[in-house]
């Protein structure tokens, strides 16, 4: 039988606030344990929460951007479950009201596949403390640093079908996020949180299968293994006769394997009610009139005039503003255009911000801001590539240069005698030397064996360090083997 | 509408009570009361009566992102029956073992 899997996503992202949600502690990562916990986060008696305009401005922007509904009435529920890192046995959520409903995000899957995907709805709510299970005297620790840092959740409708389409939505939302400055969407701090809600039915059948949530994923990379073992476990349940349990499940990263953790709960029974101590939050339209004018430009636009303005195609310029460090660091060396033809100079130099430079941060594991060549450096480099003073092989030698030991390109060229040998009366004199020297080679060729030709351009290239011009080169090397 | 015995259970799980075997059906018959004034407000027609979710008809006050709060860790650490490197020590919870309310 052909399965289908459905899967949804759950993101809870940290808001970027300096205070919590409901109360003036701070929200600084690392600070020592319970000391960023004031009474309103511990919950003690005769307290009140108050709630956090920044967060609210926050959840507004996040609704404007992905042309949702920015509710006008809100309502805070409260959602009952015992645990020691909850200090009020329940935590301040949305339920029935929330504050944002029914936007959408498109997505790039691949070169040739994009979709748009559903958000049905977005809500604020505060984040629990941290249990510490080491052994403390035979006891757990608790540490309510991160109880009341305000979270928004965002729920995505059930409309992905592979593991690699999950991903992308959550990479699309990610760089979202980051570029409205909501989060900072560190996943290793957990600032940016995944559960994958996954079923799998028979194709084309429309009921639903049975659903398992696992829970707070911290990687894309540990999102897709997650997802395509948890398909793959709920496929050889139903196949060998049994059933899929609802229930909440853990990803453990070291065996790639997912397991149970609990049976999922039904919304009843976290008894949610309208929390008491919270009124309606009501927007007027001026306040959502003035959080839609701060809108930055959004990574779907940035894309779109970077295929407009610079002619890259649409994945170029979705890999371009992923991250906006690395779209900043790609308009200012587009921008050293003056002299060249704007498009080819700004595609070679999107192919080399994706291709040397991506690879050498990977490799050293650096941001595009810890880039050791700045974008005038790189800038330096493209313009003699450009003019022909160095080929695209010696760029990669200068490149390293520039990477390891600083300087421009120019002085690097110079120093190293890296400029292009163009001059075709010199190229043909070292051809007819190559020639001289292969009459083995050159018989062979002259009697069909075209594939030789790739043997005389690297003796060629031997010869000149690799500083003849490719084209030219191939150029005069096919007139002189063919006359 | 009425709620079973195992509707008792249930909710005294859920809300970490205690009940008696033999409570069980006292507490049935009062649950059950309190759904039979529900079921009494269905004979009025409340199709224009928007639902509540507070009793003031006022709306939520925002405050400024600012810290105003200072660490309270040495007072609340006095109140806690047990601490350690300034955390609260509670009996031993296991992540996710036998645990059947926790959401998040």
């Amino acid at each position: 039988m052909e399965w289908e899997a459905v899967i949804g996503l759950e993101v809870h992202a940290q808001l970027s606030t300096k205070s919590k949600i409901f109360s003036g502690a701070a929200t600084a990562y690392g600070a020592l344990p319970n000391t960023q916990a004031c009474f309103i986060d511990l919950g003690m008696p005769g307290v009140l929460p108050v709630l956090n305009k920044e967060a609210v401005v926050m959840a507004a922007r996040f609704g404007l951007a992905i042309g949702a509904r920015v509710e006008k009435r809100s309502v805070f529920a409260r959602k009952n479950y015992f645990y020691p890192d909850l200090p009020k046995g329940y935590q301040i959520s949305q339920f029935e009201h929330p504050i944002v409903s029914q936007g959408k995000l498109d997505i790039i899957v691949d070169e040739n596949t994009t979709k748009t995907i559903e958000i049905i709805r977005a809500h604020l709510e505060e984040d629990a403390g941290k249990s510490l299970h080491e052994n403390f005297q035979g006891m757990s620790g608790i540490d309510l640093n991160r109880a009341g840092t305000p979270l928004l959740e965002i729920v995505s409708a059930p409309e992905m079908r592979s593991a690699k389409e999950a991903v992308a939505y959550l990479k699309t939302l990610h760089t979202l996020v980051r570029y409205l400055g909501i989060c900072d969407g560190n996943m290793q701090e957990g600032s940016f949180r995944c559960d994958a809600n996954v079923s799998v039915r028979p194709k084309g059948q429309e009921k639903l299968g049975t659903r398992t949530e696992t829970k707070n994923v911290n990687s894309f990379r540990f999102v897709e293994k997650a997802i395509n073992y948890e398909i793959e476990r709920q496929i050889q349940v139903l196949e060998s006769g049994g059933k899929i349990v609802q229930e909440t499940r853990l990803y453990d990263a070291d065996k790639n394997i997912t397991r149970s953790m609990r049976a999922k709960e039904d919304a009843n029974d976290y008894r949610y009610f309208p929390d008491p101590d919270l009124l309606p939050l009501v927007l007027s339209d001026e306040f959502i009139a003035a959080v839609k004018s701060q809108l930055p430009e959004l990574p779907q636009e940035k894309a779109e005039r970077f295929q407009t303005q610079y002619g890259l195609s649409a994945y170029d310029a979705m890999n371009l503003i992923s991250d906006m460090a690395l779209a900043d660091y790609f308009e200012t060396v587009a921008a050293g255009t003056a002299k060249h033809d704007q498009k080819t100079y700004a595609k070679l130099a999107a192919n080399w911000i994706m291709g040397d430079l991506s690879a050498f941060l990977n490799k050293e594991n650096k941001e595009i801001g810890q880039s050791p060549v700045s974008a005038s450096q790189l800038q330096g480099l493209l313009n003699r590539i450009m003019d022909n003073t160095i080929s695209g092989k010696i760029a990669k030698t200068v490149f390293e240069t520039l990477w390891e030991a600083g300087g421009n390109a120019d002085e690097i060229i110079k120093q190293k005698g890296l400029i292009q040998i163009t001059d075709s009366t010199l190229i043909n004199a070292l051809i007819d030397e190559v020639i001289a020297v292969h009459p083995e080679q050159v018989a062979e060729y002259r009697s069909g064996k075209e594939k030789l030709f790739g043997f005389f351009v690297g003796q060629m290239m031997k010869k000149t360090q690799g500083k003849a011009n490719p084209d030219e080169v191939n150029k005069l090397l096919k007139t002189k083997l063919n006359g | 509408m009425s709620v079973s015995p195992e509707d008792v259970r249930t909710v005294a799980r859920l809300a970490q009570l205690a009940i008696a075997p033999e409570a069980v059906e006292d507490l049935q018959g009062k649950m059950n009361n309190i759904l039979c004034l529900v079921e009494e407000m269905n004979r009025f027609d409340t199709k224009e009566v928007l639902p509540m979710a507070h009793s003031f008809e006022l709306c939520q006050r925002l405050r400024e992102d600012e810290i105003t709060q200072e660490d309270v860790s040495l007072s609340a650490m006095k109140l806690a029956p047990c601490s350690e490197a300034n955390l609260y020590l509670v009996p031993w919870v296991m992540p996710a073992s036998d645990d059947k309310t926790r959401g998040e």
